[in-house]
Formats: C-alpha cells, sequence, structure tokens
C-alpha cells in the first residue's frame, strides 16, 4: 500500500498543473477538451482549408463577407478593437497527442517509480460484487457503460473534472460550480445508493 | 477546451476561426459568435449534429466564394 501524499501537498501540485498549462499555452486545461479536439480533427479529417481559394482569396472572401454582414466599421473602424491577440491560437494535433500520451506515460512512470504497478481486470468493491457478481464480463460491462456514461455527461456538461472541477471552481465560474456540484453530487447519492442495495 | 460557458468548444478545432484571427475580422464574429451565441453558428450546429462542416461556411451560414478580381 502506497502512503499518499499530504493533502496540502497534493493540492499545492494539482494547482500547479493548469497554471503550468495556462503559463505554457494561454488556455485554460481541459483533457476532455484536447481529447475532443483530437477526434473532431480526425474525424472531419482537414488541416488546411480545402476549399478552391488561395488563402489571400480566402482572406478576402472572408472580408468582403464580414463588410456584407456588419458593415465597413468592422473591418476598418480602429475604434473597434480586435481582441484577437490575446486569445489562443488553434493547438496542432501534435500537441493534443504529446499531452495525451503524457498522462498515460506519467501515470505509468509514477506507478512504477513507487513500486505499485499491479495492473488489474477487477472492481474491489463489496458493493459491486454483491450487485453484479465480479465476474469478468459483468466488470468489463460495468466498466465500459460507466466510461460511455461519463463521456456523454463530459460532453453534455462541456468540460470534465479538470476542465470544470479544477480550473473552473478555482475561477468561481458559475457553470463550472454547478456541474462540479452535479459530478460530485451523483457520485455521493450513487455510491450510498448502492450500499443500501447491496 | 476552456470552460466559460459563452466560449465555443469548437474554437479549437475551428478552421473559420484561425482564418479569422488572420484576416483580423476576429473581433466581430467572436463577440457575435464564437464568445458569444455560439449555439447559432452554422459551423457550430453542423459539428454537433455530426456533419462535416465545408471550411468556407461562415457562421452566420453564407458560403464563401472568390471575391471578384479586378482586372489586371
Ligand atoms: S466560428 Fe462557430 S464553430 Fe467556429 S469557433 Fe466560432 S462559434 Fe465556434
Amino acid at each position: 500500500m502506497i502512503e499518499p501524499w499530504h493533502w496540502a501537498i497534493s493540492g499545492i501540485a494539482l494547482a500547479s498543473i493548469p497554471l503550468l498549462h495556462w503559463i505554457a499555452f494561454g488556455r485554460t486545461l481541459s483533457v476532455s477538451g484536447r481529447i475532443s479536439a483530437l477526434i473532431n480533427r480526425a474525424r472531419l479529417g482537414r488541416d488546411e482549408p480545402t476549399v478552391e481559394m488561395s488563402s489571400d482569396e480566402l482572406m478576402a472572401a472572408v472580408r468582403e463577407a464580414t463588410i456584407a454582414a456588419f458593415g465597413g466599421a468592422a473591418v476598418l473602424d480602429p475604434e473597434v478593437p480586435d481582441a484577437s491577440a490575446a486569445l489562443p491560437t488553434r493547438l496542432p494535433m501534435s500537441n493534443h497527442l504529446l499531452f495525451l500520451g503524457g498522462i498515460v506515460v506519467g501515470g505509468l512512470i509514477s506507478a512504477l517509480a513507487a513500486g505499485a504497478y499491479s495492473p488489474q481486470f477487477a472492481l474491489h468493491g463489496r458493493t459491486f460484487n454483491s450487485l453484479f457478481g465480479g465476474s469478468s464480463v459483468s466488470t468489463a460491462a460495468v466498466l465500459i457503460g460507466g466510461g460511455m456514461l461519463v463521456g456523454f455527461g463530459t460532453r453534455m456538461a462541456a468540460g470534465c473534472t479538470t476542465g470544470h472541477g479544477l480550473c473552473g471552481v478555482s475561477r468561481f465560474q458559475k457553470g463550472s460550480l454547478l456541474a462540479t456540484g452535479a459530478f460530485f453530487g451523483a457520485a455521493v447519492v450513487v455510491s450510498l445508493g448502492l450500499e443500501l442495495l447491496s | 477546451m476552456p470552460t466559460d460557458e459563452k466560449i465555443c468548444p469548437q474554437m479549437d478545432s475551428c478552421e473559420m476561426y484561425a482564418i479569422f484571427r488572420n484576416s483580423g475580422v476576429l473581433g466581430t464574429w467572436k463577440a457575435l459568435f464564437c464568445q458569444a451565441t455560439f449555439e447559432n453558428c452554422a459551423r457550430y450546429k453542423l459539428v454537433r449534429l455530426g456533419r462535416s462542416v465545408a471550411p468556407n461556411l461562415m457562421p452566420n451560414g453564407v458560403l464563401l466564394r472568390p471575391t471578384r478580381k479586378t482586372s489586371p
């Protein structure tokens, strides 16, 4: 059994990750967001516009469409500030792959270094075993079903424990406070409910 | 993905967003779609439906065509 870090050290370590991410990439950390970005880009299969226009033509067409929609001031008026410089640029696919791969490799290195690497395909809870039998089929069904529900909820809430729980809550974002309360609240209710049923 | 409710979750993978930025018109579209009512964006709606998005589709549904060139 590994001795866990003191909660205060764990808290500082966790907080430093989104902070370093902000410093490195100028955007809030979100693991599910990076996964969605990766999947969307792979699914849509394009990195560059494929329309039959050169890049200059495309820029000119965008400016023309902007003027048509909002008038010349949208492009020409210096009083209309373009805050784009302060906004994050689109990250390349390799950046997402490196980041997500780093989570897996980092976890593995950490487990190996602590001498705690012993992968098992089992859920050991007493409640789980009494409710689902503890066979490998029921374990797989619960893990896959649970993973799909987590993915569905994450997309619906536009963020996961990292984006909402770590970054959003620390910035007092209303949506994140609500989302974090909802998913931690649901976890407490479900585990107490299962405990009662078992 | 930023967690602010107002920021479009597609911003990171949206090709048009990068084009707005490079053509210097991002402020206008961002204020109306990308950081406001992105649910109304034609591109966002297609992604949500699982459909592919034409690279020349503007958030207001306009499909870009090459602009008329002046004669040389
Ligand atoms: S153009 Fe539409 S899809 Fe792209 S970032 Fe803006 S709101 Fe989102």
